[in-house]
């Protein structure tokens, strides 16, 4: 292939020129090794005319480079072609792409000049140190229908395949299983991150089926009734601590997240994902308890979450589940007090609905996933959200895992900030 | 129609692929969404036998069938690589550290994402993958 190497503003800028293929992957590993300084690397692929499996394992291994080293890593100029291959591939939740050279060049610019010296902001909740990544177009892209799961009409027909992906970002409704008979009965809330799958049966046992693919990840699906995944690469990793003594619930955070938001983001759209790894104070959770199969549909033809179905349907913790427990978070908010108009509203929808459990006024509506562990290593600092869940994941004792209610309450955690610009139907199927 | 092509155990025979699949796709009338789906499952499938089949350098590592047949192309290999199934789930491999981990299984990912219907089978010492997709109008 034709590899283009030069240096604009300090940041390397490789223009990748024809076929990305498993010969020209290995030219361009051997041009460009992933050793080689790639702390700021912009891949231009306006000229690269096709994209394989080999080419997006060396992409993906300039990014990997490029997070370990505190730098950063965007695409920029793909072809419609080039682009779908990297969502089919699951990583276009890991690496911003961006539409020009100039654009990516400036968001690595501005955005990584300050190396680690973060903007702090002070809020009623706590302090937020920001550590920009990128401008890359956050994107949820969903799967399904929340209404599925509350109105309880899920058959066969509305179950999809969703292929787990290393990168992925996701919470939802889904089971594990080959053959209906196994899943359909059993699903439950489920979350993927960190290379990690967790769901939780709704087979009676209250007991989460955790699971880490290591290989081969993408033979492994959930078979999932809702899914919202975090797509287009995070915008901001935030280091929160909340006042001394005065934890943070879940809802300040998004608050003040959703507040400053404007002020970070001209193009705010009132919609975040965010990710967390959370030290809580206090956890309080939910689960459904029961498949929302259509057979199981409740006799008063209400949905689930009406007062009146949700004492049988959901086991929801009035008192702290446990405390003192690290979190990972999946989850998404929309701001009700922000115009909403830049988002497609019925996709929106699908993604939220308004638990009983949290009680109070609605300026925002939430959903967010859990798993928590016990006895995890302490941050290290920084932002290296991977590889803070790694050792989380490695390094902890697995407890649970729950819907987090927005009353859970945190002393501090990495924030990982997605500004969604877009929510899309998710065709990773 | 049919078109057949060999690639030898060789990264270099990979070159060959592009002008393989175009030409066929040419001949075939398939349009540019088809020959980009096409030239991701034969890309993916060959670069799997000439990197992982076990085949020694410079031997006839697979032969390549590409066929229409109604409304379908169809992509048919036979390689002499070890006996792999690449359309079963693979074991996890547990020996890997986190840091090594790659996404492993995403060429094979594509060609079932991209095709509508795919089989194997073991003959004659052969692996066999035939691969059919619906033409795109």
């Amino acid at each position: 292939m034709n590899i283009d190497s030069r240096v604009r503003d300090g940041i390397r800028v490789v223009q990748l020129g024809g076929r990305m293929d498993g010969f020209g992957a290995k030219e361009a590993a051997a041009a460009l090794p992933a050793t080689d300084d790639p702390a700021k690397l912009v891949v231009d692929g306006s000229e690269m005319s096709y994209l394989s499996s080999a080419g997006v394992r060396v992409l993906l291994g300039w990014q990997k480079a490029a997070a370990a080293a505190g730098g950063a890593f965007a695409l920029c100029g793909l072809q419609p072609f080039c682009r779908s291959v990297l969502e089919m591939s699951g990583l276009a939740g890991m690496i911003p792409v961006f539409d020009t050279v100039d654009e990516a060049v400036e968001e690595l610019r501005v955005h990584s000049a300050g190396g680690n010296v973060g903007e702090t902001v002070n809020t009623d909740a706590g302090t937020f140190e920001f550590h920009p990544v990128s401008g890359g177009g956050g994107t949820i892209d969903i799967l399904g229908d929340i209404a599925y799961v509350l109105d309880c009409v899920v058959t066969e027909d509305l179950v999809a395949d969703k292929p787990f992906f290393e990168t992925e970002y996701s919470l939802g409704l889904g089971a594990l299983g080959a053959r209906p008979q196994d899943y359909l009965p059993v699903m439950g809330e489920a979350i993927m991150l960190a290379g990690t799958m967790v769901w939780l049966p709704t087979d009676g046992n209250d007991t989460p089926d955790y699971m880490i693919p290591r290989k081969a990840s993408t033979d492994v699906v959930l078979r999932t009734a809702f899914n919202a995944s975090l797509r287009g690469g995070f915008n901001e990793f935030a280091v929160f601590r909340a006042k001394e003594g005065k934890p943070a619930s879940i809802r300040d955070i998004y608050r003040a997240v959703f507040d400053l938001a404007p002020r970070r983001r001209h193009d705010y759209r009132g919609v975040l994902g965010l990710v967390m790894r959370a030290e809580i104070h206090e956890a309080f959770g939910a689960g459904i308890v029961k498949s929302p199969l259509l057979e199981n549909q409740p006799a008063n033809g209400l949905p689930i979450t009406d007062p009146s179905n949700f004492p049988e349907w959901f086991e929801s913790d009035r008192s702290p589940r446990h405390a003192g427990t690290t979190a990972l978070v999946c989850g998404v908010g929309a701001d009700l007090t922000a115009d909403l108009s830049g988002i497609d509203g019925d996709r929106l929808e699908r993604m939220f609905y308004v638990n009983p459990a949290n009680l109070g006024s609605q300026s925002e509506v939430l959903h967010n996933h859990a798993v928590f562990f016990t006895g995890a290593p302490p941050p290290v600092g920084g932002c290296d959200m991977d590889a803070e869940m790694r050792r989380v994941v490695e390094g902890g004792e697995f407890a649970d895992m729950r819907h987090l209610l927005d009353q859970t309450t945190v002393v501090s955690a990495l924030i990982a900030v997605s500004y969604v610009q877009e929510v899309r139907e998710d065709r990773n199927v | 129609m049919k078109v057949i092509g060999e690639f030898l155990s060789d990264r270099d025979e990979l070159l060959k692929l592009e002008p393989f699949t175009a030409g066929f796709a040419a001949q075939a009338g398939l349009s540019e969404a088809d020959l980009f789906a096409l030239q991701i499952v034969v890309e993916e499938l060959v670069t799997n036998v000439i990197d992982y089949g076990g085949v020694p350098a410079g031997e006839l590592a697979a032969t390549v069938e590409l066929s229409t047949e109604s409304d379908d192309w169809v992509v048919f290999i036979r390689d002499r690589g070890k006996e792999y199934n690449p359309l079963l789930r693979e074991d996890p491999d547990t020996t890997l550290p986190a840091e090594q981990r790659q996404i492993g299984g995403l060429g094979v990912h594509f060609c079932k994402k991209l095709t509508d219907a795919q089989s194997y089978a073991r003959e004659d010492g052969c692996n066999v993958l035939v691969l059919r997709k619906r033409r795109s109008q």
